[in-house]
């Protein structure tokens, strides 16, 4: 039998004032990079815009469309990047209001006729054109789904345990998400719909982690009443390292697959799951067990015996 | 005991039946040769209706189109709530009317909230063309032209309001814009064909040059060699028109391609428009014409701002050729009775005079009136394509949009990207799948090789559930699935780690193996649903794609816990009852 970790004991606990310190820090380097940077970088969804995304017949270099788009008029800014195959650039541009639609023919005709790219065969594969009022509301709508999942699971998790593992388990997630919009922000991508919803993912992908952790925690609470509970909250932490390791392993491992052979518009979706994945992980036993102690050592020492994790007892077995 | 594990049994037989039945018109469809779909479409198109509709759906970014968000243009006209939500829904049919007769397989069109229309059109080829039909109002004027001397009368009160001032450039981009917004640029807006055809072309022989032209207008109103600042001289607009005589004293105004947006604001000035007798107003042709000196010119009409008659005298309009020059591509229009009748007064009333035909706000021709015409019938030419012609008729037929739509936001994607990302979420998404597994089997030996069977009905039910709910699979949707198979196993390995903990307290397989399921299947529970909640939000929240992938992930996660608990305990049971195992290879 092999086995990850055979009676693991680990005193995680001890060292969660470094926990809180590590992530504080780069909390706030997450923040600071945002705020360096001028804000996030948002994806048209977000700003409005047009992209086009171009399949030449053979390699192409950036500089060249940027030349020939240099010539054109009406074009407030654009940005020309590869895009996964060295034959495949986008094209992202700022164009006049009300003309994000018409703007993706023009940038091809005007790339069609440019002496620049002569002799040069392209394709469009994909355009998108987004106005800034939907832009403006998707932001909106972003913000508001991530907090509406905060809420929601919230609830959840305060009826099903009680409040301490509630909100232990949304500062642990916001962290995850501020984390990653500051790594995404580092990284220099763009925050688009399909990263929200990665980020959304996370928020459920790194609370599914904690709570099994929670889950332990409560149980050991009623089979090891004598211990402090500091010892239980360890304990069930290391009782569920194996099988915290072995999912995130797993997931991870399908995750980076699609990182790496899922394509190229996939692609930023899938670095912002890889992150969540081992940020989550690494929060629901450095964040998210410690903050539980910490908030039963504040407000419920002394006030009650440690009989468990409020009157909810789970119902099974 | 022997019983319950019968039914359970059972429950998974019929389980994996349906998912076959749910599945096979997905396998057959898409394993299908190209030739043999089309042989079957045409040959039975029911059969064929019904293995696509049970087949999965690709979604617009696996199997490429166009996706539009439109909404009502308020600009020349505002709508209060009532109205809205009621131009919003003629507009609705009158889009699908015209996406039905375009011919788009399977397309959707459908009304968000009360302001917007989303539609959807898979596998579009030209999405310009796609574009305008939807978008186009369709609005159809007859307008009678004011020519002669009034005409001039009217563009010498616009230069003398004008003469000496500043015009506020300001304007110019506005009126442009709006104006394209009106009659989206469509090469459909061709120019008076008849000045092409009969005078000015390039390549004619017979016509007139623009020499000889401005040479006639030199009486009237046309002056070349007008400033070339904006503000310049007395006469602003004057200077910057050309004349183009048509007999009978009627003229086009021509004004050069460069200097549109200047005349445009002048147009557009308060001093110019008050100028202007009310009743009269301006009007441009389509797309520029290239004359024989060289330059363009857009042609500019005055017109009495009363239309005679609307696109509601049409009973229906067809494309086809002129019957006197077969290769001219027209438009007939057939009029209602009552159109008929109508279109008889204005044409005995106005004999000798210009009826511009004018197509959301844009001058497709302006005939002169020979006689009066009775027939219920009326012709527009000046089309580059037969093709052209076939979409104008569309739009016509289907009738006005109660407003020009704006395209707030338009996706396309082609079929090749498409393919591209379902092979590279095929490879990614198996050997992703092969690595857990062999990962399973190889930490949990036995027991993993029942988790991997689990893991692939997971797969297998999944796919079903989209065939069956007629879910729509998605590029983010494919990367849904690929993570639920990370995930799926979750359920195993704390079942697992919780058997391996009971048998190292010294229990039994066989209580070993209960306690574990037992124990683990709250925390599962638990666990799976605060991503349920995260998907349900991201349900909500997401467009098409990403609507996908909650989709994928809630369906990925029911079944997860169906294959994972249910189905690998049966596994389970089945082998620890027969065996009186004594060891377990986990």
């Amino acid at each position: 039998m092999i086995w990850l970790f055979q009676n693991a004991n680990y005193p995680f606990l001890k060292y969660k004032k470094w926990g809180y310190a590590i992530s504080l820090g780069l909390t706030l380097l997450a923040v600071g990079v945002i705020v360096a940077r001028g804000g996030l970088r948002y994806s048209i969804d977000f700003t409005g815009g047009t992209l086009v995304q171009l399949k030449f017949d053979q390699p192409v270099e950036s500089q060249q469309l940027r030349e020939a788009l240099s010539s054109m008029e009406g074009l407030s800014s654009s940005e020309v990047q590869r895009f996964g195959d060295p034959t495949d650039v986008v094209i992202r541009a700022q164009v006049p209001e009300g003309e994000e639609d018409v703007f993706g023919d023009r940038i091809e005709s005007h790339l069609r006729a440019a002496p620049q790219l002569e002799g040069r065969e392209f394709e469009v594969v994909r355009t998108e054109a987004v106005g800034p009022k939907i832009g403006d509301e998707l932001k909106t709508q972003a913000v508001l789904a991530i907090v509406y999942a905060l809420v929601l699971i919230l609830i959840y998790v305060a009826i099903r345990f009680d409040l301490k593992f509630g909100v232990a388990a949304i500062a642990a997630t916001v962290h995850d998400v501020v984390m990653s919009i500051g790594i995404f922000s580092l990284a220099n991508k763009e925050i688009s719909l399909a990263v929200v919803a990665a980020f959304l993912t996370i928020v459920g992908y790194s609370l599914n982690d904690t709570i099994v952790v929670f889950d332990r925690i409560r149980e050991d609470l009623r089979g090891m009443r004598r211990e402090p509970y500091a010892t239980i909250v360890n304990t069930a932490v290391n009782q569920t390292l194996s099988r915290t390791f072995i999912t995130s392993g797993t997931t991870l491992l399908v995750v980076l697959f699609l990182y790496f052979l899922g394509g190229s518009v996939i692609h930023d979706f899938a670095f912002a799951l890889i992150i969540g994945i081992v940020i989550g992980t690494y929060s629901s036993i450095f964040i998210a067990a410690p903050l539980v102690v910490d908030w039963h050592r504040r407000f419920e020492e002394g006030r009650a015996p440690a009989s468990g994790p409020g009157k909810k007892k789970a119902r099974a077995r | 005991m022997r019983r319950k594990l019968q039914i359970r049994w059972l429950v998974v037989g019929l389980s994996l039946l349906a998912a076959v039945w749910y599945l096979w018109p997905t396998l057959r469809f898409y394993s299908m040769p190209a030739a043999a779909r089309d042989e079957l479409r045409r040959d039975d198109p029911s059969a064929w209706d019904r293995l696509k509709q049970g087949a999965i759906q690709l979604g617009l970014d696996l199997q490429g189109g166009m996706h539009l968000v439109l909404e009502l243009d308020e600009t020349e006209r505002s709508f209060t709530g009532d109205e809205q939500s009621d131009a919003i829904d003629r507009a609705l049919e009158i889009i699908r009317n015209r996406v039905d007769q375009f011919g788009v397989s399977e397309p959707l069109i459908q009304k968000v909230g009360d302001e917007r229309i989303i539609v959807e059109l898979p596998g579009i080829q030209d999405e310009e063309r796609a574009k305008n039909l939807v978008q186009q109002a369709a609005y159809l004027e007859f307008q009678l032209v004011v020519d002669g001397q009034s005409a001039i009368d009217q563009i010498q009160a616009v230069d003398a309001a004008l003469a000496g001032r500043e015009i506020q450039t300001a304007g110019a981009d506005t009126v442009a814009a709006s104006s394209d917004s009106l009659a989206p640029p469509t090469d459909a807006d061709a120019a008076d064909p008849r000045a092409a055809a009969d005078t000015v072309a390039p390549d004619t022989t017979a016509g007139r040059t623009l020499e000889e032209l401005t040479g006639v207008s030199d009486t009237a109103v046309a002056d070349t060699t007008g400033g070339a600042g904006f503000a310049a001289g007395d006469r602003p607009l004057s200077s910057r028109l050309q004349t183009l005589p048509r007999g009978n004293d009627q003229n086009d105004f021509l004004v050069p391609e460069n200097e549109v947006p200047e005349v445009m604001a002048m147009l557009a000035d308060t001093a110019a428009r008050s100028a202007l007798q009310p009743g009269y107003e301006w009007a441009w042709g389509g797309e520029p014409q290239t004359f024989t000196d060289g330059r363009s010119y857009k042609a500019l009409y005055l017109v009495n701002s009363e239309a005679l008659m609307t696109g509601e005298a049409v009973a229906t309009a067809s494309a086809g050729f002129d019957p006197q020059a077969a290769s001219q591509p027209i438009v007939t229009l057939d009029l209602t009775s009552e159109g008929a009748t109508q279109f008889g007064d204005v044409t005995r009333a106005h004999v000798n005079q210009r009826l511009a035909i004018v197509l959301d706000q844009v001058v497709r021709m302006a005939p002169n009136i020979r006689q009066p015409i009775m027939t219920g019938s009326a012709q527009i030419e000046g089309f580059d394509s037969v093709q052209e012609a076939r979409d104008i008729a569309i739009v016509l037929r289907a009738g006005a949009l109660p407003a020009p739509l704006e395209v707030i936001e338009e996706r396309t994607v082609g079929p090749s990207l498409g393919a591209d990302s379902i092979n590279a979420g095929k490879v990614a998404g198996t050997v992703g799948l092969l690595m857990v597994m062999g990962f399973m089997a190889f930490y949990y030996r036995g027991a993993g090789l029942i988790a991997d069977i689990g893991l692939i009905l997971n797969i297998v039910l999944v796919l079903a559930a989209l065939a069956a709910f007629g879910a729509t699979l998605t590029l983010p949707g494919i990367a849904g699935l690929i993570l639920t198979v990370g995930m799926a196993v979750d359920a195993n390995v704390l079942v697992f780690e919780r058997v391996r903990e009971e048998l190292a307290l010294g229990k039994t397989v066989r209580a070993a193996v209960d306690a574990g399921y037992d124990r683990a299947f709250v925390t599962i529970l638990d666990a799976q649903i605060t991503t349920l909640i995260a998907a349900a939000v991201l349900f909500q929240f997401g467009t098409g794609p990403i609507k996908g992938f909650a989709v994928v992930l809630t369906i990925g996660i029911v079944c997860s816990i169906f294959t994972a608990v249910f189905v690998t305990r049966t596994i389970f049971d089945t082998w620890t009852r027969r065996s009186s195992a004594t060891r377990l290879s986990i």
